[in-house]
Parts: structure tokens; sequence; C-alpha cells
């Protein structure tokens, strides 16, 4: 090969380079031919651009590099085409395409459901909603023994709403903010649905009616690469309606659809729909969580498809207050993209049961 | 660093960024499936410094570096095959200017020159750059010889390269006419 090489032997090489069928003696050429000339390293980088755009799905552009000072929140993402596949890292942009799930995953994809009896409360423990554990700045790790990493991120926001709720119906005070006040027969009921209730965004419409629930953005742990968003969005009083049927077998359900905006993630959110029963207070400590049932679901990237979970829940003795959480969670390199989308629930329904009576709801 | 959020901007920025770094990375690593794998390094990195990016700095060039650094860590983990370029042509294509204002550009007026490519080209051109074929496994689809596959790519790469040049011309004539 020439010292200098014309513009076609450079481009050959390179080309060759790209399509890996170089030879170690051809790539010692080029390489030569990119130390010695500025304009060969400018040539080859054209290619090399050029190729590397070419990835990517043709006529969408990327964000601007620089935000302006007051852009808004709601910026619609491009669709990007991913290549390649997702090591352990964040960003798993290198490649593929998006496959879109057009029509509703069935309850058969629900991954988990954790069901604690007092029996397996060593297995997962629930810390008592101490007061302590709700002030600023408080670790609630070092409060909470053994306890993972997972749970205190999640009990963190959701101790704080439930116990507020909890102390809300206890002094009646209906004139709390962040909520509703509710009476349903013999029970009552602290409601935080309204407060939480958006109209349409992000693309996506409200299962039905004109507004939805939207949690929160996601705490992300970079490290355990763990992003996670939790709501307590309704605290029901059941001591009266116990206490006026006592020996009776009460159980409560609730149902409620998930639904997540486009984003850049490869995978669905796993959403959870939890129901607590708290007893009483002892003194000196706060709430007792008695019993716990979480159901999950993995749902879809496709705005356009809502995803139901529904969960029972049989009140054990000494039941004062029930708790319905909300919960979105992404894991893996999909956590630390979990804010480039929104996550949505509607038709959120309670009911409670005593005996084979319908007592309340569904409301 | 626990329960640290990346924030919407910074998460907004990274995405907007993925492009770029994919084209630098690749420049250095001249190898699809490796600037894949650097890329991914690349991203952890950034995010893991999330806090350390002041907002009111230049992203591009943090986050340029932080990639060059990843390559070079990258050539020194993979033990250097005969197939990789020096650290010194790496610093050396690493720190040619790259325009991201001007790569919107070359992106949309990439749009234009695919869209022009003949027919059979396009097709090479989809299975090379979209599916992501090898050329063996191009030769197979097509059923034409490795030598014409690989001569046909040489000659779309220089027709895109050529297109591009005069049509990324004529839209930053549009932008400019559009600013004044």
């Amino acid at each position: 090969m020439n010292a200098q090489p014309s513009t076609d032997d450079l481009d050959l090489l390179i080309c060759k380079l790209l399509d890996q069928t170089i030879t170690p003696k051809e790539h010692n050429q080029l390489s030569k031919w990119l130390e010695t000339s500025r304009s060969n390293r400018l040539r080859y980088l054209e290619i090399v651009r050029c190729e590397s755009l070419l990835h990517w799905e043709p006529g969408e552009v990327d964000l601007p590099e620089e935000l302006p000072v007051d852009s808004p929140k709601l910026i619609p993402f491009p669709v990007f085409t991913w290549v390649g596949s997702v090591a352990a890292c964040l960003l798993a942009l290198a490649g593929g395409w998006w496959a879109f799930i057009a029509e509703q995953v069935p309850d058969s994809l629900w991954a988990s459901q954790t069901l604690l009896s007092p029996e397996h409360s060593s297995s997962y423990a629930l810390p008592s909603v101490h007061k302590d554990t709700l002030n600023p700045g408080k670790d609630l790790r070092s409060s909470s023994s053994g306890e993972s990493k997972l749970v205190s991120v999640r009990q963190e926001q959701g101790d704080m709403q439930l116990r507020e709720g909890i102390e809300i119906l206890r002094s009646g005070n209906r004139f709390a903010s962040g909520g509703t006040f509710e009476f349903l027969g013999d029970l009552q009921r602290w409601n935080r649905v309204p407060y939480l209730s958006r109209g349409a965004e992000n693309g996506v419409l409200p299962a039905t009616g004109a507004n939805m629930i939207g949690l929160e953005k996601m705490n992300i742990d970079v490290e355990s690469q763990i992003a996670q968003s939790s709501e307590t969005v309704q605290v029901v009083d059941v001591r009266k309606v116990l206490r006026l049927n006592p020996g009776e077998k009460a159980s409560v359900s609730a149902s409620v659809k998930f639904n997540q905006s486009f984003g850049e993630t490869q995978e669905g959110a796993e959403f959870g729909l939890t129901l607590q029963a708290y007893g009483p207070q002892e003194v000196g400590e706060g709430e007792k969580p008695l019993l716990r049932v979480e159901k999950n679901l993995f749902g879809d990237r496709d705005p356009n498809s809502w995803h139901q979970l529904t969960s029972e829940l049989e009140l054990p003795n000494g039941a004062e207050y029930v708790v319905v959480s909300l919960s979105a969670k992404k894991l893996g390199p999909d956590a630390l993209l979990a804010n480039t989308s929104s996550y949505y629930c509607d038709d959120l329904v309670f009911s409670l049961t005593l005996g084979d009576q319908s007592i309340v709801g569904p409301i | 660093m626990a329960n640290e959020s990346i924030s919407f901007e910074f998460s907004q920025k990274l995405v907007g960024m993925q492009r770029n770094l994919y084209g630098f990375i690749l420049s250095l690593v001249a190898n699809r499936s490796d600037a894949e794998d650097v890329l991914q390094e690349t991203n952890l990195i950034l995010c893991q410094k999330s806090k350390e990016y002041n907002p009111q700095g230049n992203f591009r060039s943090w986050a340029f570096n932080i990639a060059r650094y990843q390559v070079l860590a990258y050539l020194t983990t993979k033990k250097r095959s005969k197939i990789q370029f020096s650290n010194e042509l790496v610093d050396s294509l690493a720190s040619e200017e790259f325009d991201t204002k001007q790569y919107h550009i070359t992106q949309r007026a990439l749009q234009i020159c695919y869209e022009l490519l003949p027919e059979h080209m396009r097709e090479i051109a989809r299975l090379r750059f979209k599916e992501d074929m090898s050329l063996k496994e191009i030769c197979k689809v097509s059923g034409r010889p490795i030598g014409a596959i690989s001569a046909t790519l040489y000659r779309i790469r220089q027709n895109l390269v050529q297109c591009v040049r005069i049509k990324a011309s004529q839209l930053e004539i549009e932008t400019d006419g559009q600013k004044i």
C-alpha cells in the first residue's frame, strides 16, 4: 500500500474495519495512515459517525443537548432504536427494535404474592410505625434491624402517609389536608385518591372517567439498581364495623389498574397492590402491623393498555385499620431510567365483607 | 451512594446524549459490540457521578471525557489484540472536535440520503445497519457472494458520506436562513 492513500484506499480499509473483515496487516496500515495524517482521521471519523447514526431509527432526533432553563417537565421522548443486549449497567440503549404489546396482559403475569401471617413475620419483619422513624433526617434503616434496603426505601414513603392517615382517623380530624375524610356506613376512610388524581398526561388516558392516580417519581438507588415509588392511597377505619359484628369473619378486597407512559426503559414496571391490617397502638409504641398481602404484576410499555390487580385480605383479630397502598418498581439497568416514564393507577375499588355479606363497597 | 435520585433533567441530558456518545465511542473502538459495552459502562459511571456534575457546566464535554477513559480502560482490559487502535491513536481521534449540533444536522441529512439509496443498496444497508447482520449472514440471506456484499457496503458508505456532506450543507443554510 502507498505511504499516503487515495480516498478510495482509505475508505476501503475503513469499511473492512467496520465490517470486521480487516486483516492484521491491513489494520497496521490503516493505523499508520490515521496516525500520520489529520485529514485521514477526519475522513475516518466522517464515515464512522455516519455508521453510528445508521444504527438508530431514521427520522428521529435526539433531545437537544442543553435543556433551556424554563423547559417544561413534560417533554415527549423520541422512540429510539435499541441495539445490542443489556449488560450489567443502566441504559440498555444499544440495539434492537422496540416491540409494543398492544393487548392487555392477563393477571397470570403477576409475579408474586406475599401473604404474611404473624407466624411468618420473622421472615419479613414489618416494623412498627414508630413516631421517631418519621422525623426528618432519621436514618430509618438503622432503626429497623435486619431489614432490607428495599423495604426501608418503600417504608420511608409509605409509613409517613399511613401513619398520618391512621392519626387522622383516630383523632377524627376531618379537615386534614392531603386527602378526604369519608364516612361509608360504619366505616370511616382517609382517602388520598382525590389528592393524587390528575387528568390525562404523557400520552396516558385514564382507564375510565377523566382522572387517574399519578404515582410520584421513583426513588432511585443507583448502586443496587432499584427504583420505586409507593403511595398509601387509603386508610380505612374498621373498628366500629368489627365491634358491631363480633365473631364474624371479615375480609377486605381491592382492585386497581396500572399503566405507565412512554419512556426509555426496556421493560414495564412491576406494580404492586398492598393491603395491610394494623392493630391497636401499644403504650409507647406505634401502630402494630398484623398482616400484609402484596400482589404484583409486570406491566408493559404500552400506554394504551391498563393492567388489573385484585387482592384480598382476611382481617385478623384485633385489626383496627386497613391500609391500601400502591407501588411501582423497577430493577436492574432499567431502574436508572425509571423516571423517564410516569406511572399511573385507576379504577381503585375497595370492599369490606362480613361473613358472606358485602357490607361496604365496592367503593 | 444509597438512595441517590437521578434528577429528571440529568436523565434527559443523558438520554439525549446517547447517539453522540455511541458515535464517539464507536470511532475509538471501531467495533459495534465493543462500543455498546463501553457505552453501557460509560452510562453507569455517568449515573454514579451524576451528583458531581455541575448543571451549569458542559454536559457533553464531561460525558465524552468519561467515555474516553472508559474506552482506554476497555482496550486495556481486553488485552490488546492486533485489531485495536493504540492508545495514542485513540487520544488523537478523541481530541478531534465532535460538534454535537452538527450531529443533529448530519442525522437529518442521513435520513434523506438513506432514502435516496437505490433499492438493492437499501436492502443490504438495512440488513447490515439495522438488522446488524454480519457479512456472512447477509450472504446467506441475499444469495450473493461475500465479495459482492463487501463491495456494495463500500459503495453504500461512500455514497452516504458524499450525499450527507451535500445535504448537511443545504440543511445548514436552511437553518441559518430560518434564524435570520
